[in-house]
């Protein structure tokens, strides 16, 4: 399902440059929880964010579905973000001016759909996180696994066949992060494939596999 | 996507309230400056009763009304000093007409009094002014009803009257306003005019002259003459002032004589009357430029404050154009809501009819609609810097923005 060959990324700040990745290969299967490990600026997130389109690689090749990324347009790319991954970060990014049901519908306002199905799809969403009666509510209202519920009710109303979560539960307390992990268990149970970076051992106990990311390079 | 918009301005209120305010301020101005260029327009086009081209103005000065009296009686010559003059003057082969004025001509001086109608008692501020009968001819003010004056109005048992339409409009609203009769109503005497004749409009100042009702009184051919109206043969040229007071020398060597061409008068006269108008296409200039500084800097403040949403919607699938067009239509969005209010607020004026015709409808439409448009167009300019930026920012680089 997805499948990165020869992977490499450097950052430039002034006169440092990080290699932040090194020779990547990775391959995640379709309906896979994948748990990327490893210690702090190893470069997990910058995996996730090359996984997702977020961040165009220095270097090798990205397949998704079988399609080599070549040079696909900002639009193209746009659209895999929008229809082909669902995101959830750590710091939750929901938009405090806009009402829980406004910041779940928000991927497919990026869609061409009718106001009365975004608003359907995005109720169904939270209800399954069973957050239906904070609807209403804005962001700043909700206690912090609450809000990272609404990310993935987010993450997942526009049906995306991949799910990638950077520390999902690194801002919550265990209780709140068992809350986040059963939700996503359970959205991988239901076909999604997940790719998720974290902390914590037990966590990543529930994934199918495990990848250690030491350095910019994978360990085996 | 109008919709969600919508409710990321109207959530931002506060934070856009200070925005608001200035481009409310500016739309004010500039709306100003519209609806006052416009009216100078509409003025423009309207008639004056004037014709400015082969005319000069003499005014007369250093007469003495007290010698003058003793003069008249004394001298061997008794020919009224009107006549005298209009008769030296026509030696002149270039010259046409000569008439006399109590009030110069594309001037900033006005007289005004106030008529009462006779017989409803009805009373009205004028502007005055007092010609002799070669006046209309002259100036080529043509008479749309009745007539001007002649030698017939020696001796009537009321003083002749010109009125214009707006008077007449006023004072005798679906009447004939010709035989009418009109009493002084500024001073205590008593004395009672005749509407002879009706004249579409007489703006002495000329084009920028707002329409006031105008009466226009008969001189008198005893009256010491003031101001002389020249009519002359198209085509002469500056060097007939040297003739022209030669001309006038005869008659009194002692006063002096101030000419000048009415086409030059009148050019002087706009420029004096645009001065307001200058100053407020200046102002205006200025304050847009503050708005435009103000509004960059806080536009460019606000999309930096949102950077980690555009990244957010960046990874759910905004393209970079999306991101552009959605700050340009939040801006615009803001600025029509500034708009609305300040229109909210100035159709008070035709509404209430404060400022009468200075303010009428399709001045003040001219005026929202040019005004809406600057403002606009100078948020938009505004915004496509900021905008482009933020558009530019890759997704992860916007989420981590700090
Ligand atoms: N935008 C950036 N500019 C410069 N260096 C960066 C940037 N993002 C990450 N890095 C560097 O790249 C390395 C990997 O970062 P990251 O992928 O965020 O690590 P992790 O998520 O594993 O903590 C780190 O050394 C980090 O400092
Ligand atoms: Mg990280």
């Amino acid at each position: 399902m997805i499948k990165l060959s020869a992977i490499s990324k450097n950052y430039q700040t002034d006169k440092v440059q990080t290699r932040a990745l090194d020779n990547i290969n990775l391959q995640v299967q379709a309906g896979e929880f994948v748990s990327i490990m490893g210690p702090s600026g190893c470069g997990k997130s910058t995996l996730l964010n090359i996984i997702g389109l977020l961040d165009r690689p220095a270097s090798g090749q990205i397949e998704i579905n079988g399609q080599l990324l070549g040079k696909y347009s900002d639009s193209q790319v746009a659209k895999l973000r929008n229809q082909t991954f669902g995101f959830i970060f750590q710091s939750f990014h929901l938009i405090n001016e806009l009402r829980v049901i406004d910041n779940v519908e928000l991927p497919l306002l990026y869609r061409k759909m009718p106001a009365a199905e975004r608003r359907a799809k995005a109720k169904a969403a939270l209800e399954k996180v069973g957050l239906t009666a904070r609807m209403e509510h804005f962001p700043n209202q909700l206690s912090g696994g609450q809000q990272q519920r609404v990310a993935i009710a987010r993450a997942m109303v526009g049906e995306p066949q991949i799910l990638l979560a950077d520390e999902p539960t690194g801002n919550l307390d265990s209780q709140m992060g068992a809350e986040v992990m059963s939700q996503l268990l359970a959205l991988n149970q239901a076909g999604t494939t997940i790719v998720m970076v974290t902390h914590n051992e037990q966590e990543a106990k529930h994934s199918n596999r495990i990848v250690r990311v030491f350095d910019g390079q994978l360990v085996q | 996507m109008i919709h969600h918009i919508f409710k990321l301005v109207w959530q931002r209120k506060s934070r856009h309230l200070l925005l608001s305010l200035e481009i409310l301020l500016a739309f004010l101005v500039v709306f100003a400056l519209c609806a006052a260029a416009g009216r100078y327009y509409q003025l423009f086009q309207l008639p004056t009763g004037l014709s400015h081209q082969a005319r000069w103005l003499v005014s007369i000065e250093g007469q003495d009304h007290d010698e003058l009296t003793q003069t008249a009686t004394t001298a061997s010559n008794t020919e009224p000093l009107m006549a005298q003059y209009q008769r030296a003057l026509k030696q002149i082969p270039a010259m046409q007409q000569v008439s006399f004025t109590d009030l110069p001509l594309y001037d900033l001086s006005r007289q005004t009094t106030l008529l009462q109608r006779a017989d409803t008692g009805q009373s009205l501020g004028v502007d005055q002014i007092s010609v002799s009968d070669d006046f209309f001819a002259a100036a080529e003010l043509p008479l749309i009803a009745g007539r001007s004056f002649n030698q017939t109005d020696n001796g009537a048992a009321h003083q002749p009257v010109v009125i214009d339409q707006r008077l007449a409009d006023t004072l005798f609203p679906g009447i004939d306003p010709i035989g009418q009769l009109l009493r002084d109503d500024a001073t205590s005497s008593s004395t009672s005019y005749q509407v002879i004749g009706l004249v579409q409009a007489l703006r002495t100042q000329g084009e920028l002259m707002a329409v006031a009702p105008t009466v226009i009184t008969r001189l008198s051919e005893q009256s010491v003459p003031a101001i002389l109206l020249l009519q002359l043969a198209p085509g002469t040229d500056r060097a007939i002032e040297q003739q022209l007071l030669q001309q006038l020398k005869q008659v009194r060597s002692d006063w002096r004589y101030n000419m000048e061409p009415l086409t030059q008068k009148r050019q002087s006269m706009l420029r004096t009357q645009m001065i307001p108008l200058f100053i407020l296409a200046v102002l205006s200039a200025f304050l847009l430029s503050m708005v435009a500084f103000g509004l960059f800097g806080v536009l460019w403040q606000h999309t930096s404050l949102r950077i980690p949403e555009l990244g957010l919607r960046r990874a759910i699938g905004a393209t970079a154009g999306n991101i552009y067009w959605q700050i340009i239509a939040e801006q615009l969005l803001l600025n029509l809501l500034a708009v609305s209010i300040a229109l909210v607020l100035l159709v008070q004026l035709p509404l209430t009819g404060v400022l009468g015709e200075h303010l009428n409808w399709p001045l003040f439409l001219m005026a929202s609609l040019v005004a809406t448009l600057i403002i606009c167009l100078l948020s938009l300019i505004c915004a496509l810097y900021p905008a482009w930026r933020a558009s530019r920012l890759t997704p992860t680089e916007a989420l981590h923005y700090e």
